[in-house]
C-alpha cells in the first residue's frame, strides 16, 4: 500500500510545531541564562585596593577598586556643613536647624567626624520624619492616590490608612521581606492583624474607572476588570521584581524571557480579589484577617442575638420614654414609633431609621435613673438588660476591626483564568493555573491549596518573592535604596532589570549589598541606610572634575557624589521648616492645600470637590496632601510630582520656566517668604545683618558671606527706599516688606534646591 | 551638553542618559542656546514674538527626525466635548425619515448605562449640498458651509467605548486607560518647539468647565512633564503664576531677579561645569520674558474691528469661542505647535441626552462663525497650508432618540463623523460611511487610532516608527493593534 505524501502532512505539521515550541522554549531558557539579573546572587569578598586607608566599609572597596582601575581618584570629602545638610535632606527631607549644626560641629571636635556623623545618622533614622520622607518613594512606586481618576474620580475612602501604614513600616523598620508579605498577603498571614490587612490596600490604590467598572454593559465591566488586574500585575512585577511583565499582556515579551503564559499565570494569582462597592461608590470593609473571619461571624451573630434580647426586654421602657419628656424626638417620629409596625407608612419607616439610634440612647440613659426605669420594669429585668449590654460591649470591643480600604478575597474558590489571545477578553484561550515566571525558576514554588477562607495564591507568590534565593527581590531593593540616596542607582533602570534595562555599573557591589541586606541585615532598611551613609563613598563631595567628566560623563565610576535637584516634597517641606510654619503632626487623613482658582477652572466640576484647609492644617508635610488624580496640586505638578497612574521608579526632574514662575510668583512661595521674614524679625531683631545671618543658617545651613551680605543689603535698601517713597507704610513695615523680598530671593536660590 | 540633550530626547533606554536634559516647559532645547541670547532679549519687549523673529535658529536637537516631509506644521483640534451627533451634522440619513418612530432592530446596544431607549429619529436640521464639491452639511453650520470644499469629513469613525472619560482619553491619547501621552505631546515630542517664549502645546477649555477626567486629556503621560499641554485662559493672565505677586512693580521684580541671578552666578561660578545650575538660572530669565511674551500674545486689542467681527466677537453667543479662535491664530503665528479648544464643558456640553435639537443648535451657533472666521483668517494670513484642523468629539450619538418620542440622543461609539482640513488634507469630500440609519461605521471604517496615524503622517511621521521607550516597551501613539493611515484623506 502506498501512502501518499500528504498523509504525512498532519504529522509533519505536528512535528514542526513541536520543534517550534521547543525552539521557543529553549530560546527563552537561553535568554534567561544570558540575563545577569536572573542569576543567583553571589557575594564576593570586597576587593583589595591600593589606597587601603580610604575605605571605611566594604562599599568603598568596590567603589575605589573601579576608580583605581580607571585611573581615577575619589572626590574629597564634603565639608561638615555640606554633609549634615545632605544627611538631613536625604533621610528626613528637611534641613538641619542651626542648633543641630552647632551640636554636630562640636561633636566632631570631641568624637571625630566619623563617629559624629554616624551618630547623626542614627538619630535621623530614629526620627519619625524619616518615615515621612522614605514612605513617599514607596508611594511613588505603588502609584498611590486618594482618588480613582477618570470621569468620576471618586474618593478612595480611608486610602490614607495605607499611606500611614507605609510611613509606620519605615519608621518601625519592618524587615523588607515582611513588608512585602504584608502588602501582598497581609490578610492571609498566620500572624495577620488589621494593620496587615490594611497593607493589602496596595492592590486597590491604583486608578479605577468607576463609570466602566460599574457599567450595565458587561463588555465594559470585563474590560475594566482586566485593566485593574493588569495594573496589579505591572505594579507587583515592577516594584518587587524589576520585571516589566506587563509587556506580556498581548504577546510574549519582546526582549525578556517572559511569556504571555507567565502574565496570565500571575493574573490567576490576583483574579480572586474583589472590589467592595455599591455601584460606582467604593466601600470599605472591616479589616478582618482571613483566619478571624469565622470567629468574627460568630461574634456578629452573638451580638445580634444580644441586641434582639435587649430590644425585647426594653420595649416597655421605650414606650414610657416616648410618652415622657425624656425624648427629644419630633412629634412625627414619636408617632411613627408608636404605630403598629405593619401599618407604618414609608415616610414613617424613614423617620424610624433616622431616629432609632437617638431613641435607643435616650432609653438607655433612663436605665441610670432608677426612679424612672423601675416604675416601668421590674428590677430583675433591668439587671438582665444591664448584664446583656455589658456582654455586648465586651464582645464588640474584643472583636472590633477598623474599617479599611483593600480588595477582598471573600471565598477560597478562585475563578478560572484563561490566557487571552492578544489580550482580548473576547478571545479566551487556554486555562492557566497560578504560577511564577517559568524562566526564573528551576521548579515552580509550591502554591498552597486554599484554606477555608482564601485561595492562598497571593501568600504563595509573596513567599516566593521573599525567598532569599529569589535573584531579583533583594537586588532590586538595594538598588532602589542606593538610588534614593545618590540620585541614581547602580542599575539605572530601577524597575527594569531585563534586557532593555541597563546593567549594573558595579555588579559585584550590587550583589554584595544584596547578600548583605538579606543575610547580615536581615532585610533591615535602616541598617542598609546606615551602612551606605557611613561609607566614604557617601561622604564624597559633588565637585565636578573636568577631565573625569569628559572621560565618564555619566559618572559610572562614581568619581563624585551626583548632583541633583531636590524633589518637590523636600522643597515645599523645607520652605515650611525654614519659615517656621511646618506643622509636624504625624499621620491621619489627608489635608487639602490651597489651589489657585484658575487651576480649578479646567476641572469638570470647577466649583466642587476641593475645599482647601486652613493654613495651619495645610502646612503639614507634603506626603499628607490629598492626591486627587484629576487635579494634582499645581505646585507639585509643576515641580515634577510622580505620575499617579502607574508605578514611578524615578521622577523625571526637569528644569523649566513654570517652576520659576511657581516659586517666584506662586502664592505658597510668597506666603512662606512673608512668614520667613517675620520669623527673622522675631528671632534676629530689626538689624538686617543679623537677619541675613540667621536667614542663611536656617535656609542654607551656613554662614552668609560678606559679599552676599553686601548684595542683599543693597537690594534690601533699594526696596525699602522705593516703598518709603510710596509713603503709605510705616518705616517698620517698609523694612519688613523689603525683607520679604529678600526671603523670596533666598527661597529661589539654586543653593536652596541643590544641596552640596 | 547638546549631545546629552539629544540623547535624552531621542529617548534612549535610561542606562544611556543618566544626566537629565533641561527643557523649557515649552519644548525648545535651550541648553544649546547661548545664555547671552536670553539675557539680551530686551528688544523682544518692543516687538511681538513671532516664531521667526524670536528664535531665528530653532533648535533642532530637541525633536525626532521626521520620516517624510511634513504637510502640516501646526495643529488645531476643536474638541466637541460630550459627543456631537453625526446624523445632525455631517452624515445625512434620509432613511431616518422613512423609519421615523420605528424601533431599532439592529444588533447594537442602545441605552448607555441603563438610559432610556427610544425609536429611530430623523434630524430636525435639514442638510444641503455646499460648494463645488456638493459636500452635505446640516443647517447647524451655515458659516462653516462656505468652506465645504476645504473639509474632509470622515463619516466612518468608531471608538472603543461609549463612556465619556475613557472616550476623551482615547480620542486624545489613543488609549482608554490613563497614563498615555496625548496627541499634542506626541506632536511636540516629534517636532519640538518653534517659540521659546510660549508653551508649545496650548489647551483652552470652555468657560463652563473642562472635559470629564480633567487634565488627563492633555497629559504627557510617561513622557516628561515638559510635553504636556498648558492651560491658557483667554481672560486675565493666560498662564498660572504669570502675574507678579500683589504690590510688586515690574521694576522691583527686575531688581529681585537681578539680585537673585547675581547670587546664583556666584554660586555656579564655584561649581564650574554644572550645567543644571546654569539651566536653572536661564529658566528664571525665560520666566520673566514669558510674562510679557504671553501677555502680548493674548492682547487682542491690536486686532482690527473687522477681524474681531470676523470671529464673532461682537455677538454674545459667539464672543467666547470667537476670542479663543482669534487667540489660536495669534498663538499659531507665534509658533505654538498644537492648540486644542474645547467646546462645551462642565454640565453644559454636547452631551445631548435630553434635547439634542436645542443643545446642538446652541452649541453649534457658538462655534460655527468663530471656526469659519479662523479658516478665513488662516487663508488670509497664508498659514492655511501649514495648519491642520481637526474637528470632532469623543464619539457620536445614536440615530435613535433617548426615550420614546423624546428629543435627546444617547452615546454612540460605533459610528460617528469628524472632519479634517488644512495642510495636506484633500478637502471637499466625505469618506467612509455608516449603515443605513447612521449607527455603525460600515464602509472604510476608521478607528480613532487610524485618525491618529493619519495626523502623524501629515506631520511627517510614520506612526509605527515614532516611539518612546517606557518601562520595557517602545510605546507608540497608535498602540499594538494594526492601524492604518487613511490614505483618502491625504491631498
Amino acid at each position: 500500500m502506498k501512502i501518499a505524501w500528504f498523509h504525512y502532512l498532519p504529522y509533519s505539521l505536528f512535528l514542526s510545531m513541536v520543534i517550534v515550541v521547543f525552539a521557543e522554549q529553549s530560546l527563552i531558557a537561553q535568554n534567561a541564562k544570558d540575563l545577569w539579573s536572573f542569576q543567583v546572587i553571589t557575594q564576593s569578598d570586597p576587593p583589595r585596593v591600593k589606597h587601603t586607608d580610604w575605605p571605611q566599609n566594604p562599599i568603598d572597596n568596590f567603589v575605589l577598586k573601579k576608580l583605581e582601575n580607571a585611573g581615577m581618584k575619589p572626590a574629597p570629602a564634603a565639608t561638615d556643613r555640606a554633609l549634615i545638610r545632605r544627611a538631613y535632606l536625604d533621610l528626613i527631607g528637611l534641613p538641619p536647624s542651626p542648633e543641630e549644626v552647632t551640636s554636630f560641629i562640636n561633636s566632631i571636635a570631641t568624637h571625630g567626624s566619623v563617629d559624629a556623623f554616624k551618630s547623626v545618622t542614627e538619630r535621623l533614622l530614629a526620627n519619625p520624619h524619616y518615615g515621612e520622607r522614605w514612605a513617599r518613594y514607596w508611594l511613588d512606586l505603588v502609584r498611590y492616590a486618594d482618588s480613582n481618576g477618570y470621569e468620576i474620580d471618586g474618593e478612595k475612602p480611608l486610602a490614607w490608612q495605607y499611606r500611614d501604614y507605609v510611613i509606620r513600616a519605615f519608621n518601625s523598620d519592618t524587615p523588607y521581606d515582611r513588608f512585602i508579605l504584608e502588602q501582598l498577603a497581609g490578610d492571609e498571614l498566620d500572624n495577620a492583624s488589621p494593620e496587615t490587612v490594611i497593607a493589602t490596600g496596595f492592590y486597590r490604590i491604583g486608578p479605577w474607572d468607576a463609570e466602566r467598572g460599574a457599567s450595565v454593559q458587561p463588555s465594559e465591566v470585563i474590560e475594566e476588570r482586566y485593566n485593574e488586574l493588569d495594573d496589579m500585575i505591572r505594579t507587583t512585577s515592577q516594584v518587587f521584581l524589576g520585571l516589566t511583565l506587563g509587556c506580556a499582556r498581548c504577546h510574549d515579551h519582546k526582549f525578556d524571557p517572559l511569556t504571555a503564559r507567565d502574565y496570565y499565570s500571575m493574573l490567576a494569582v490576583f483574579n480572586p480579589l474583589v472590589r467592595p462597592r455599591k455601584g460606582r461608590t467604593e466601600l470599605t470593609r472591616p479589616a478582618v484577617p482571613a483566619r478571624f473571619r469565622a470567629i468574627k461571624q460568630q461574634t456578629d451573630k452573638q451580638i445580634l442575638a444580644l441586641d434582639t434580647r435587649i430590644q425585647t426586654l426594653i420595649q416597655p421602657l421605650q414606650k414610657a420614654v416616648l410618652n415622657s419628656t425624656k425624648t427629644s424626638l419630633p412629634k412625627e417620629a414619636i408617632d411613627a414609633f408608636r404605630e403598629v409596625p405593619d401599618a407604618r407608612s414609608d415616610e414613617q419607616k424613614k423617620l424610624i431609621d433616622q431616629h432609632k439610634e437617638t431613641l435607643r440612647q435616650e432609653v438607655f440613659n433612663t436605665l441610670s435613673e432608677p426612679t424612672f426605669a423601675s416604675r416601668v420594669l421590674p428590677d430583675t429585668i433591668i439587671a438582665q438588660i444591664r448584664q446583656s449590654r455589658k456582654e455586648r460591649s465586651k464582645l464588640a470591643e474584643r472583636f472590633h476591626f477598623p474599617e479599611g480600604y483593600f480588595l477582598l478575597e471573600s471565598s477560597p474558590d478562585a475563578p478560572v483564568t484563561h490566557i487571552l489571545t492578544r489580550g482580548n477578553p473576547k478571545q479566551p484561550g487556554r486555562v492557566v493555573e497560578p504560577s511564577v515566571p517559568e524562566s526564573l525558576v528551576q521548579q515552580q514554588p509550591l502554591f498552597e491549596s486554599p484554606d477555608l477562607f482564601t485561595s492562598r495564591r497571593r501568600l504563595s507568590l509573596a513567599r516566593w518573592i521573599t525567598d532569599p534565593q529569589n535573584p531579583l527581590t533583594a537586588r532590586v531593593m538595594v538598588n532602589r535604596v542606593w538610588q534614593y540616596h545618590f540620585g541614581q542607582g547602580l542599575v539605572r533602570s530601577p524597575s527594569d532589570f531585563g534586557k532593555r534595562g541597563s546593567t549594573p555599573t558595579h555588579p559585584k557591589l550590587l550583589d554584595w549589598l544584596a547578600g548583605w541586606f538579606v543575610h547580615e541585615a536581615e532585610w533591615s532598611l535602616k541598617q542598609l541606610h546606615l551602612l551606605i551613609m557611613t561609607s566614604r563613598t557617601y561622604r564624597m563631595n559633588k565637585q565636578l572634575v573636568e577631565e573625569y567628566d569628559r572621560q565618564d560623563p555619566d559618572n559610572n565610576n562614581l568619581w563624585r557624589f551626583p548632583y541633583q535637584r531636590l524633589d518637590v516634597e523636600a522643597i515645599r517641606d523645607s520652605m515650611l521648616a525654614v519659615s517656621g510654619q511646618l506643622n509636624r503632626t504625624l499621620y491621619g487623613p489627608s489635608m487639602y492645600p490651597e489651589i489657585p482658582d484658575e487651576a480649578r477652572e479646567s476641572g469638570y466640576d470647577p466649583g466642587a470637590a476641593w475645599q482647601p484647609f486652613h493654613e495651619r492644617k495645610a502646612s503639614r508635610r507634603t506626603i499628607y496632601a490629598y492626591v486627587k488624580r484629576t487635579l494634582i496640586v499645581p505646585l507639585l505638578d509643576t515641580l515634577d510630582f510622580c505620575d499617579t497612574t502607574r508605578s514611578t521608579a524615578r521622577r523625571d526632574l526637569t528644569i523649566v520656566a513654570p517652576q520659576a514662575l511657581e516659586l517666584l510668583n506662586g502664592s505658597f512661595a510668597n506666603r512662606q517668604a512673608a512668614h520667613f521674614a517675620d520669623r527673622l524679625i522675631l528671632e534676629a531683631g530689626s538689624n538686617i545683618d543679623r537677619q541675613l545671618e540667621l536667614g542663611f543658617r536656617l535656609a542654607l545651613t551656613r554662614e552668609v558671606r560678606e559679599g552676599e551680605k553686601e548684595v542683599l543689603k543693597r537690594f534690601h535698601q533699594e526696596q525699602s527706599i522705593e516703598r518709603a517713597l510710596d509713603g503709605t507704610q510705616s518705616e517698620k513695615e517698609t523694612r519688613r516688606q523689603a525683607l520679604i523680598q529678600v526671603c523670596r530671593i533666598i527661597f529661589n536660590l539654586n543653593e536652596f534646591v541643590y544641596a552640596d | 551638553m547638546s549631545q546629552q540633550t539629544t540623547q535624552y530626547l531621542t529617548n534612549q533606554p535610561p542606562c544611556r542618559n543618566t544626566r537629565r536634559a533641561f527643557l523649557w516647559q515649552w519644548g525648545g532645547g535651550f541648553a544649546t542656546l547661548p545664555l547671552i541670547d536670553l539675557m539680551t532679549a530686551d528688544k523682544f519687549f518692543s516687538s511681538p514674538a513671532t516664531a521667526s523673529e524670536v528664535n531665528p535658529k530653532p533648535d533642532h536637537s530637541i525633536h525626532q527626525t521626521p520620516h517624510f516631509p511634513a504637510k502640516a506644521k501646526q495643529v488645531v483640534f476643536f474638541f466637541l466635548n460630550g459627543g456631537p451627533s453625526q446624523v445632525d451634522t455631517f452624515d445625512p440619513k434620509p432613511a431616518l425619515e422613512k423609519f421615523a418612530g420605528d424601533p431599532y432592530h439592529g444588533d447594537l446596544q442602545i441605552g448607555s448605562n441603563g438610559r432610556a431607549i427610544g425609536h429611530l429619529a430623523p434630524s430636525p436640521f435639514p442638510f444641503k449640498n455646499h460648494g463645488q464639491s456638493g459636500l452635505e452639511i446640516s443647517s447647524l453650520f451655515p458659516h462653516l458651509a462656505r468652506f465645504a470644499d476645504d473639509l474632509c469629513v470622515i463619516r466612518s469613525m468608531y471608538a472603543d467605548t461609549p463612556t465619556h472619560s475613557p472616550g476623551i482619553l482615547q480620542m486624545n491619547s489613543g488609549s482608554i486607560v490613563t497614563g498615555k501621552p496625548s496627541l499634542g505631546a506626541w506632536v511636540n515630542y516629534g517636532l519640538g518647539s518653534l517659540n521659546q517664549n510660549l508653551p508649545s502645546y496650548v489647551v483652552m477649555t470652555d468657560h463652563r468647565g473642562g472635559p470629564r477626567g480633567g487634565a488627563a486629556a492633555w497629559t504627557s503621560g510617561f513622557m516628561p512633564a515638559s510635553y504636556q499641554g498648558t492651560l491658557f485662559r483667554s481672560q486675565g493672565a493666560p498662564i498660572l503664576n504669570l502675574d507678579r505677586p500683589d504690590g510688586i512693580a515690574q521694576k522691583n521684580q527686575r531688581q529681585l531677579l537681578d539680585t537673585l541671578q547675581q547670587l546664583n552666578d556666584r554660586h555656579s561660578d564655584e561649581r564650574p561645569g554644572e550645567s543644571e545650575l546654569t539651566a536653572r538660572i536661564a529658566s528664571y530669565e525665560l520666566a520673566y520674558r514669558m510674562q510679557s511674551g504671553a501677555a502680548e500674545a493674548v492682547d487682542i486689542h491690536s486686532e482690527t474691528d473687522a477681524t474681531q467681527k470676523l470671529y464673532g466677537l461682537n455677538r454674545k453667543e459667539t464672543a467666547y469661542f470667537g476670542r479663543q479662535c482669534l487667540l489660536t491664530r495669534r498663538l499659531l503665528e507665534r509658533g505654538v505647535r498644537y492648540v486644542q479648544l474645547y467646546s462645551g464643558g462642565g454640565p453644559d456640553s454636547w452631551d445631548a441626552h435630553d434635547d439634542c435639537t436645542d443643545n446642538h443648535q446652541r452649541h453649534a451657533t457658538e462655534i460655527d462663525q468663530p471656526i469659519a472666521g479662523l479658516i478665513e483668517d488662516l487663508k488670509r494670513t497664508g498659514m492655511w497650508q501649514d495648519t491642520l484642523l481637526i474637528w470632532g468629539g469623543e464619539f457620536g450619538r445614536t440615530p435613535t432618540s433617548e426615550g420614546v418620542g423624546k428629543p435627546g440622543r444617547d452615546h454612540n461609539h460605533y459610528g460617528f463623523s469628524m472632519w479634517l482640513a488644512g495642510g495636506g488634507v484633500k478637502g471637499g469630500q466625505a469618506i467612509g460611511s455608516t449603515d443605513e440609519v447612521g449607527f455603525r461605521a460600515v464602509e472604510n471604517r476608521a478607528h480613532v487610532s487610524d485618525l491618529h496615524a493619519t495626523v502623524l503622517q501629515l506631520m511627517g511621521f510614520d506612526h509605527h516608527k515614532l516611539t518612546y521607550f517606557n518601562q520595557g516597551l517602545d510605546e507608540r501613539l497608535t498602540g499594538v493593534q494594526p492601524r492604518r493611515v487613511l490614505q483618502e484623506v491625504l491631498a
